[in-house]
């Protein structure tokens, strides 16, 4: 910033002051919040967020805000420690690079980070980093190798860190949330011996001994997560509210009544809504749909690309066009390309089931 | 089978283009990830391979009771990449792009990729009959890996010379 730009923002930034102490209101604090972002204030940003959302709780603008000006202060702080290790690399650089990448979701980049530190120190710390990046990795995408990676990086954690809690309470995290609750049982053992009497792994290891007769073997488990694309704890869909026939059926239709649009297909569960085909041509097709997301959603995890999104299918019967969501999915069978407004209504359409969720409403049938 | 690929495998966002044959064993790799054998997924191109085929083979089951037959173009737009399949007579070409990718810009190189690789077999087809006696096999309508071996390209050294999967027709 020249000096120029620094005077009119320095006089911008007083004035803004005085407007906000005189009208402390949203907009006045979101003017004053970008004066300080524009000078690269990110600290003061973030302090002024969150002395608003006391003010105005849940503000989305503000969330928004603060969520921005942490993301670039994580940035900044990432690049400057990137220049730091490779001038002079140090367990501790390595350490808040990696707790920094973790919590900025960049997982990969975290394993990464854990190998440069293990092959420069052979710190175990760096070890329990990698595990800790590939167990989020699992979880986020629910793949059986992770999984089984994951478990692998934890052990070898737990050889060089063996009096670490950590270690262990992430080896019993995992357990834990694909349901092997011998495996959980076992570490719990361990964890008691570390921390004899500690009330929250007693209480714990009550609760694990009553499930651990019926317990899957580990691999067993992680075959049922990659399977159902859901952790043991995850919540479990059929309970959930519904959106009700009267939403969801208006708009199949509306859907439907498009030119080259054979079929409007809206499943959920074991229920589905079609539009178009009659009878025992809808189940099979709202039955043919259902397979469709159940297989592409299990490929994607395979694949190693995360949680499908969108699924095209094209041939000599037309195009089918899926929008899988995690509670529900929405389809259109159509004989021409589809138009964004179509995905758009698609995606609104699948949606509507994770937005309903905490709304009871009768389920759709 | 190289140069079939190499013009979908510089586009931007593509990380990987592979031609796999339909029992999916890869028969060539390009992109940036095929030196490491990665896909830029987690996962090896013969086990990506192998597991998109099998996908496509799902697929097709679960639409067969609609009596439709097997889907020629898939997209899978997920998380952290985008998978596109063609499949051709014998073969199925497949591209896995990174995320934001969109899959109709792959469309035309796609299909520009299988019809060059339709021009080289129908050539092949045309090619005199030579002394060598092993030229005068009925060639497979993918060549063999090996005569195609370059950096930056993967192959099985078991491709069975003979194989009659793509025969070359439009």
């Amino acid at each position: 910033m020249s000096f120029v730009e620094k005077l009119f923002s320095t006089v911008r930034l007083r004035d803004r002051r005085s407007k906000l102490s005189d009208n402390p209101t949203i907009q006045n604090y979101v003017a004053l919040a970008r004066e300080h972002a524009q000078r690269g204030e990110m600290q003061e940003v973030q302090r002024l967020c969150s002395e608003a959302l006391e003010l105005y709780p849940q503000n989305p603008e503000l969330t928004r805000l603060a969520e921005r000006a942490r993301e670039l202060e994580r940035e900044d702080r990432t690049r400057e420690l990137y220049r730091q290790l490779r001038e002079s690399p140090r367990p501790a650089l390595y350490r808040e690079l990696g707790e920094i990448l973790l919590e900025s979701g960049r997982v990969a980049r975290a394993e990464e980070c854990a190998s440069d530190w293990y092959s420069h120190t052979g710190d175990g710390q760096a070890l329990f980093l990698r595990a800790q990046a590939r167990t989020r990795r699992f979880f986020a995408d629910k793949r059986r190798d992770d999984g089984r990676l994951a478990l692998e990086f934890i052990e070898a954690a737990a050889k060089s860190l063996s009096t670490d809690v950590r270690v262990f309470e992430l080896e019993l995290e995992v357990y834990e949330r694909i349901g092997a609750w011998r495996d959980a049982q076992r570490v719990l053992t361990r964890l008691l011996e570390l921390e004899p009497g500690e009330p929250r792994h007693e209480t714990r290891y009550r609760a694990v001994a009553t499930r651990a007769d019926r317990a899957p073997s580990v691999d067993q488990a992680l075959r049922q997560v990659e399977k159902f694309g859901a952790l043991f704890d995850d919540e479990p869909h059929a309970p959930l509210s519904a959106p009700s026939n009267g939403t969801i059926r208006p708009r199949l239709q509306a859907l439907q009544a498009e030119e080259g649009v054979q079929a409007a297909i809206y499943v959920r569960g074991a229920t589905a809504l079609v539009q178009g085909p009659k009878g025992a041509t809808a189940e099979r097709h709202a039955r043919s749909m259902r397979e469709v997301v159940q297989k592409s959603a299990a490929a994607a995890r395979k694949l190693g690309l995360g949680q499908a999104n969108e699924i095209q299918l094209e041939g000599d019967f037309g195009r089918l066009l899926v929008m899988p969501s995690e509670h529900a999915s929405a389809g259109l069978w159509l004989h021409r390309e589809p138009d964004e407004r179509q995905r758009r209504a698609l995606v609104e359409l699948a949606g509507l089931a994770a937005e309903k969720d905490g709304n009871a409403e009768e389920p759709a049938s | 089978m190289i140069e079939v690929l190499d013009p979908l495998s510089k586009i931007a966002g593509v990380r990987l283009a592979l031609l796999v044959a339909p029992d999916g064993v890869p028969v060539c790799v390009r992109g940036k990830h095929a030196q490491e054998n990665q896909a830029g997924t987690g996962e090896d191109t013969d086990s990506l391979s192998a597991l998109a085929t099998g996908w496509l083979s799902d697929l097709s089951r679960s639409v067969a009771p609609l009596s439709w037959n097997p889907p020629q173009r898939v997209v899978l737009r997920a998380a952290r990449g985008t998978l596109v399949m063609l499949a051709v007579p014998g073969a199925v070409l497949l591209a896995i792009c990174d995320r934001g990718v969109s899959a109709d810009e792959l469309r035309l190189p796609m299909e520009g990729a299988v019809a060059r690789m339709q021009r080289i077999l129908r050539g092949m087809g045309e090619r005199p009959t030579s002394p060598d006696p092993d030229a005068t096999l009925p060639g497979g309508a993918l060549p063999s890996r090996a005569s195609h071996q370059e950096a930056g390209s993967e192959s099985t050294d078991n491709w069975p010379a003979q194989s009659p999967a793509v025969t070359g027709q439009d």
